[in-house]
């Protein structure tokens, strides 16, 4: 393990919102162009003072990188433990870029209580991140929890009509299940001193060590709940509409962007590395709830009425796509599973922001108020179009690719999840499809709509950097595979230890040689 | 000891000291306490025995004893305003806050059960008489006059259970009880009834339930710094006296008494936290709230391990902190035209002040075990403790009672920061108040981001108590 830059680059980027967030606790409340100037600004420099983990991460070094530690309670064995591999290097850029757009999309949006508004962002953003980077168990469940308050605040205070309902289901629910994996992490704590007689709570020291399968058992179902309510799984999925057809645009955007691959991310970092052996005894059950979580998910987003709730449930069905792929276990499977989970991130995030723009303007969200957009507002047509066409998986954008490599995982364990998944994929244009011919073509039967104005320059601006990503990892994806070798790699070698011969080496390939290649090699093990 | 001779001095100082100058009472009676604390600190850590075996000195009863003055000096430093809104005396006050502590202290380091028995008995005296100090208030008489019906009645339960090990043992000495019972089982019906009944005593104290009923009443009624004295530091004593009894006392028969506390724990918890929802007023909500966390408590004991006592000594100090804060914005709350202690008083406090109400939502939190407070640090161990004793069922009721309770924590938070229709006059805070909330909610803070060396101290504190560890065994 190492640390390349020589100094607390991750630190840095941890405790930049922080600060921002603890400067506009000194300004004064009534001064909200100040505060919006604050909060965009030190988002900005979150996202520009993380760009260099894409450019120094060195994909060919195996080992957690930008490592940094310190001992924090001695006496228990926790320490301020923060390391990244490619994984997270990918998910932190994705978490700066989504908190500075969201932060600047609420601009018009929040007119009350500016300054908690964007300190509760910041904290949130903060949070986030140190789950992302953290390898200390205690440490991260610390981040993890500290995401829940900020979040719970920006649902109940700035949410639409049934705020505080959703707001105190969604904390609830989460915290349900984030104190029972809690009592999972202790388990890992005290199996592993017993087995070592060493005190820690070091991720990467979990990572290499043989849990007996019993305790693994029940530490995966202990993790299973924490993890599969944040993702969320079917069943546990029912928190997710209410929060987030009622949290306020940047919030929704901040949620399904970032605070769902909270869950995947728990899986892929700890459930299969440190729980191998009970990865694969419980991949029937994970698979079917999450072949239903796709089904059901695009079935109930085609019966909506409302645009955010449609979307939502978009999010249960591609969410559950990527839980499939992960569970095929494969490399080409897990590989697909991360870069969905970014294509969610960007697409999703996009929609909610699209939402968010024409309920800034008509205070509805009806779909049947709509209808005809296309005639007045074409800029924002064609930019919902592109998101549409990157949600559904269309090839040269970025969804393709994702579903590409679940589906390819997924076919080299069992045709009939493959054929599921696919199914999902075609319900998923259907819905989205339908929603885009609702909303957009036909006649202004509306006669509110007629006056509504394109976007503007900041709106268009929040687009850019999203629909950049969407074009460039579908047409060219090498440098996100290529960063993501050594992380998939290191999952595998502990949770299918078969596939080990398997040289991921995408960066010196071209694209989407990483596929054929295991395609090749996993195709006669099934 | 210097807090007797400082209680002596604040009573005949009350006789010369006007009505009016209730300020100077307090800051003497802080004196007295910080003086205290400083000849704790100085005598340190000895590990020797005192007055013919009577009490030990060592590392366990030096962390109660800061543990309690601490605390007393924070319910006298909250005090100030509220007596002068009710318009009550000082002086008695003063004496009576002292012996409270004097009691404790002796509780925290007697090793014979006289001895804490007296303890005890010195503090609940000058409890009877706080909870009902302020005479034309009825709650408040209601409440003194329950505490000291049922009070009174257990300490006779405990008294009884007491004379049983006495005669069980001829000893009340409790490492020659130890010793004794070390023989195993002969008499063991009897012995079992008196567990009953020393659990059963104590269970009144730390208000687990079946014993929890004064709780609310008292609470309510009593003046607010009193109930949050209450639930600190007689909480607290009666954990050390249970530590000291069945940790240090009662090794042997530890198959007995652990199955007793996990019904009690699992009780306490789940009753505590589902009363607490439905509750309007905050002291209520409080007392319910406060008998949950006694339930937490005891997943410590049940435990029995040094890690177990170490997480309760860390829980009890980090309980102690934010409890006493979220009395003392009770307090900061009570003026002449409002009570303070409705739900509904919260309304809006975040937009008059701010201070307040942030300082209050951390205390919810810490209470409801969400980090980064110093509240989920001492869960988390306390939960630890039971999954590294074996104790998974009670540890997962644990948890999941954590994340109940904070529904009603959260309501205190909604109602502050989400409703806008504020009651009565905007609340003003003395300087003395103001501190105490700011200590309160640093510490709060400080110890949930690093609680390194508060674990060391605990850790050292509970490995002094006689036998732990090395003869309990789940």
């Amino acid at each position: 393990m190492s640390n390349t830059a020589n100094f607390p680059l991750l630190s840095l980027i941890l405790f930049t919102p922080l600060a921002g967030a603890v400067l506009l606790l000194f300004v004064n409340k009534h001064r909200e162009e100040t505060i919006k100037w604050i909060a965009n600004i030190v988002a900005a420099t979150g996202f520009l003072v993380s760009v260099p983990l894409w450019f120094w991460y060195n994909p060919q070094n195996p080992e957690y990188q930008f490592v940094e530690r310190i001992p924090w309670i001695p006496s228990i064995g926790a320490d301020y433990f923060l390391g990244v591999d490619g994984f997270s290097v990918l998910l932190l850029l994705l978490t700066t870029l989504m908190g500075f757009i969201a932060i600047l999309s609420s601009w018009r949006a929040i007119t009350e209580r500016v300054k908690e508004y964007y300190i509760f962002l910041l904290v949130l953003q903060t949070g986030m991140m140190g789950a992302f980077m953290a390898l200390d168990f205690l440490l991260f469940f610390l981040f993890w929890e500290v995401m829940l308050v900020p979040m719970y605040f920006l649902i109940g205070i700035w949410g639409s009509s049934n705020r505080l309902y959703s707001a105190i289901k969604f904390f609830l629910y989460t915290l349900v299940g984030s104190v029972v994996m809690l009592l999972g992490i202790l388990a890992l704590y005290f199996s592993f001193e017993a087995a070592t007689g060493m005190y820690t709570f070091d991720i990467t020291r979990f990572q290499e060590h043989g849990f007996p399968v019993d305790l693994q058992w029940w530490v995966f179902l202990a993790f299973f709940l924490g993890f599969a309510i944040k993702v969320p799984m079917f069943p546990f999925h029912t928190w997710l509409p209410d929060a987030h057809t009622d949290a306020p645009t940047a919030g929704s955007v901040i949620l399904a962007a970032v605070l769902l691959k909270m869950g995947t991310y728990g899986f892929i970092r700890f459930s299969l590395p440190i729980l191998p052996e009970a990865s694969r005894e419980f991949v029937p059950m994970l698979a079917i709830l999450s072949i239903i979580g796709v089904i059901y998910g695009a079935l109930v987003a085609m019966a909506q009425k409302d645009w955010k709730r449609l979307v939502a449930y978009s999010s249960v069905s591609h969410m559950a796509m990527v839980m499939l792929g992960m569970f095929a276990l494969n490399p080409v499977g897990i590989t697909g599973s991360i870069v969905q989970q970014l294509n969610h991130g960007i697409s999703t995030g996009a929609l909610f922001l699209l939402v968010g723009i024409v309920y800034e303007r008509r205070h509805t969200r009806e779909i049947s108020e709509y209808g005809g957009l296309s005639k007045v507002m074409p800029v924002y047509a064609a930019i919902f179009l592109v998101m549409t066409m990157s949600s559904i998986g269309l090839p040269t954008l970025n969804g393709f690719i994702g579903e590409l490599l679940i589906l390819q995982g997924l076919f080299a364990v069992n045709m009939l999840w493959a054929g599921v998944a696919a199914a999902g994929i075609v319900l998923g244009a259907a819905y989205m499809l339908w929603l885009y011919q609702r909303t957009m073509f036909g006649k202004i039967d509306n006669p509110k709509n007629e006056g509504l104005l394109d976007l503007n320059l900041r709106e268009i601006s929040l687009f850019v950097p999203l629909l950049i990503l969407a074009f460039w990892i579908g047409l060219y994806p090498k440098p996100f595979l290529c960063r993501l070798d050594t992380s998939v790699s290191r999952v595998i070698s502990r949770v299918s230890p078969q596939y080990d011969q398997v040289n991921l080496n995408s960066c010196g390939s071209e694209g989407l040689a990483l596929v054929n290649q295991a395609r090749e090699s996993t195709g006669g093990q099934h | 000891m210097v807090l007797a001779i400082g209680a002596m001095v604040v009573l005949l100082a009350d006789l010369y000291v006007p009505r009016e100058q209730r300020g100077k009472m307090i800051s003497l009676s802080v004196g007295v306490v910080a003086a205290t604390a400083l000849s704790v600190v100085m005598i340190g850590n000895p590990d020797t025995t005192i007055a013919g075996d009577l009490m030990s000195i060592d590392a366990f009863g030096m962390f109660f004893k800061l543990l309690f003055l601490g605390a007393a000096a924070l319910t006298l430093m909250m005090s100030g305003s509220y007596l002068t809104v009710e318009d009550a005396p000082a002086g008695v006050y003063c004496f009576l806050v002292l012996s409270a502590t004097l009691g404790m202290m002796f509780v925290a380091s007697g090793i014979e059960l006289i001895t804490i028995f007296i303890g005890l008995e010195t503090m609940a005296v000058a409890f009877y008489i706080l909870a009902g100090y302020l005479k034309p208030n009825p709650r408040s008489n209601e409440a003194a006059v329950k505490y000291f019906l049922l009070g009174a009645f257990s300490l006779g339960i405990l008294l009884y259970g007491m004379s049983l090990l006495y005669g069980l043992t001829g000893s009340t000495n409790l490492h020659v009880i130890a010793t004794a019972l070390e023989g195993g089982g002969e008499n063991s019906q009897l012995l079992q009834l008196a567990l009953i009944l020393v659990t059963a005593g104590i269970g009144f104290k730390i208000a687990a339930v079946p014993f929890h009923m004064w709780a609310p009443d008292v609470y309510e009624g009593a003046p607010t710094p009193i109930t949050a004295f209450l639930s600190v530091g007689s909480k607290a004593a009666a954990f050390a006296m249970l530590l000291r009894i069945f940790v240090e006392g009662l090794p042997s028969v530890a198959m007995y008494w652990q199955q007793l506390f996990e019904i009690l724990a699992i009780v306490t918890m789940v009753v505590g936290n589902i009363a607490a929802i439905t509750q309007n007023n905050i002291k209520r909500m409080l007392a319910y709230s406060s008998i949950a966390q006694a339930g937490y408590l005891l997943i410590g004991v049940v435990a029995g391990t040094s890690r177990g006592v170490t997480a309760m000594l860390v829980y009890l100090s980090v309980y102690a902190l934010m409890q006493l804060g979220a009395f003392a914005v009770i307090i900061f709350l009570r003026r002449k035209d409002a009570v303070g202690d409705n739900l509904h008083d919260f309304n809006g406090l975040y937009f008059r002040r701010p201070f307040a109400a942030i300082a209050m939502l951390f205390f919810m939190l810490s209470l409801g075990g969400i980090p980064p407070t110093a509240g989920f640090m001492g869960k988390f161990w306390l939960f630890g403790a039971a999954i590294d004793a074996g104790f998974y069922r009670l540890a997962l009721i644990g948890v999941l009672n954590s994340a109940v309770s904070l529904y009603y924590y959260l309501r205190v938070v909604v109602y502050m920061w989400l409703k806008n229709e504020p009651v009565g006059s905007m609340p003003q805070a003395t300087p003395a108040l103001t501190l105490t909330i700011a200590v309160a909610m640093i510490g709060t803070l400080v110890l949930g981001l690093y609680p390194g060396p508060l674990f060391e101290l605990a850790e050292t504190s509970a490995s002094a108590l006689g036998s732990v560890a090395t003869s309990v065994s789940p």
